[in-house]
């Protein structure tokens, strides 16, 4: 097996588009989440969202911003600066060794919405000619491949909210296999429609605002914790055999060392313990390291009521007596949930607290919770020289629960 | 059939305004792949066309005796289309 490194990232979210920017917000416990304008729309019952800071207009020119869903858009930025990050030279490759890991919920939202309008509400026979092409769920990846023109393995997955983290641990395997020697790797979703909006809230999953401070709506792991607060955006990783990297001179941020993907079958929604517990210890083996090696999880802690005990309690179980001692955060409380872009934000978020030897906080979390009793960073980011090892946990609807770790390179 | 000026009009307006084209360029004789117009590109000049025009383009594209290279090709199709759909109007496609 082949050992596989991080050696680019680039990111679009609503704390910024650049990931030390980024990460510097998160240690000020500083939230991305605000109330949308009221022009959003005003038959939201809660307008509360992490809307990314993203104008595709500024940035791509008009005939292609024609074919490019704003998920696309993101992914495309954010793999820009993570290639930029990793210094590939691209013509210097070989092309059919490069692929692409993409995942995402919901691939081309805001195209589905628009032409659903038209349809439906405006009863136009018209719909805009590349409705097809804009909405499919595997655009953000075909994009990257066919602006950068990379042959590998070109994938899409969608697990809901795993799905950038299976999307990274599937790519990583690739290179692990010694089929590929470059993935680009991550997660790309903009869900902010009214439509989609809508469906969440009918499901009664996202959180009421916070009147005094609508930033704090999303309270992970708080007992007045009131559910999650969707979020956009893209995060991408540039994966490299460690070899390639070495022998190219190439800046390393980590090794992806371990991966965890467990399926659990109790309930479509429902979080579940052994499911949960089942992917951190898979993980665990497949990094060769002990839970007494980690050194921060990066939570999946949505904020909803059913999540963050249940992920205490899965954290507990495969932990045992070194679940207190290990610091955990959710930063969802500042960037919201991305969904399928989100494990591969926190996956980033990981590294980089362990490049930088600090964690985040979990923000806005005042009121403790019983049933969630664990050292969840609540005063502030906090100063870790000893961190070796980090772990990064997204579970999701539908049961694939996945879980990467990342160690010092 | 003489290129009606008004399709080519339009064309060229709406040639120069999506695939940012020099309005100069686009004579008659100019070939769509010239200016980077493919497969999509071309159904999304059909779009504005249908609207445009009040017709509607048929999905398959025109047989091989009637190629759509250049400006000009596309005239000439757009054009017969007008004509061979002209009368059908929306009150005769009403459904009661």
């Amino acid at each position: 097996m082949r050992r596989v490194v991080v050696t680019g990232m680039g990111l679009i979210s609503p704390l910024g588009n650049d990931p030390a920017a980024v990460f510097d917000r998160l240690l000020a416990g500083d939230s991305g989440i605000r109330r949308l304008p009221e022009t959003f729309n005003k038959r939201l019952a809660s307008r509360i969202a992490a809307p990314a800071e993203f104008d595709g207009e500024q940035r791509l020119p008009a005939a292609r911003l024609r074919m490019l869903d704003r998920v696309s858009q993101f992914a495309l930025a954010a793999c820009g600066q993570a290639l930029a990050d990793a210094q590939l030279a691209l013509e210097d490759e070989d092309a059919n060794q490069i692929g692409v890991s993409i995942g995402t919920g919901m691939g081309g939202a805001h195209s589905t919405d628009n032409a659903y309008q038209r349809v439906y509400e405006q009863q136009s026979d018209r719909v805009e000619p590349f409705s097809v092409i804009l909405a499919m769920n595997n655009a953000p990846a075909s994009w990257i491949g066919i602006e950068h023109g990379l042959q590998g393995p070109n994938l899409t997955y969608s697990t809901a909210c795993s799905s950038s983290a299976v999307a990274i641990g599937e790519a990583a395997r690739r290179i692990a296999h010694g089929e590929v020697q470059v993935m680009i790797a991550g997660g790309a979703e903009a869900p902010l429609t009214f439509g989609t909006l809508k469906a969440w809230e009918a499901l009664k999953a996202l959180a009421q605002e916070d009147v005094e401070n609508p930033a704090a709506s999303c309270k992970p792991f708080a007992r007045n914790r009131t559910g999650l607060v969707l979020g956009e955006g893209a995060a991408i990783l540039v994966l490299e055999d460690a070899e390639h990297a070495r022998l190219r001179g190439a800046r390393l941020h980590a090794e992806v060392a371990g991966y965890g993907l467990a399926t659990d079958t109790e309930h479509i929604t429902r979080p579940s313990i052994g499911g949960q517990a089942k992917a951190m210890a898979l993980a665990l083996a497949s990094a060769g390291l002990a839970p007494s090696d980690i050194g921060y999880i990066n939570a999946h802690g949505t904020g909803t009521q059913a999540n963050d005990a249940v992920e205490t309690a899965a954290i507990k179980e495969v932990f045992g007596a070194a679940a207190g001692a290990c610091p955990i955060s959710s930063t969802k409380s500042m960037h919201g949930h991305l969904l399928g872009a989100a494990g591969a934000l926190e996956f980033i978020i990981a590294i980089l607290a362990l490049q930088r030897r600090v964690v985040p906080p979990t923000a806005h979390l005042r009121i403790r919770d019983p049933d969630c009793d664990l050292d969840y960073v609540a005063e502030g980011a906090r100063q870790i020289e000893a961190l070796t090892a980090v772990m990064s946990n997204s579970f999701a609807f539908g049961g694939t629960n996945a879980v990467l770790i990342a160690r010092r390179a | 059939m003489s290129p009606g000026p008004t399709t080519l009009e339009f064309l060229r307006q709406i040639i120069a305004r999506d695939f940012q084209v020099d309005p100069q360029l686009l004579q008659p004789d100019a070939r769509l792949e010239d200016f980077a117009i493919d497969s999509l590109g071309l159904i999304e000049i059909m779009f504005a066309v249908e609207e445009q025009f009040s017709i509607t383009v048929p999905s398959e594209p025109p047989d091989a005796r009637t190629p759509l290279n250049t400006l000009n090709d596309l005239v000439r199709y757009i054009d017969r289309l007008v004509s061979e759909q002209r009368g059908a109007t929306p009150a005769d496609e009403a459904v009661p």
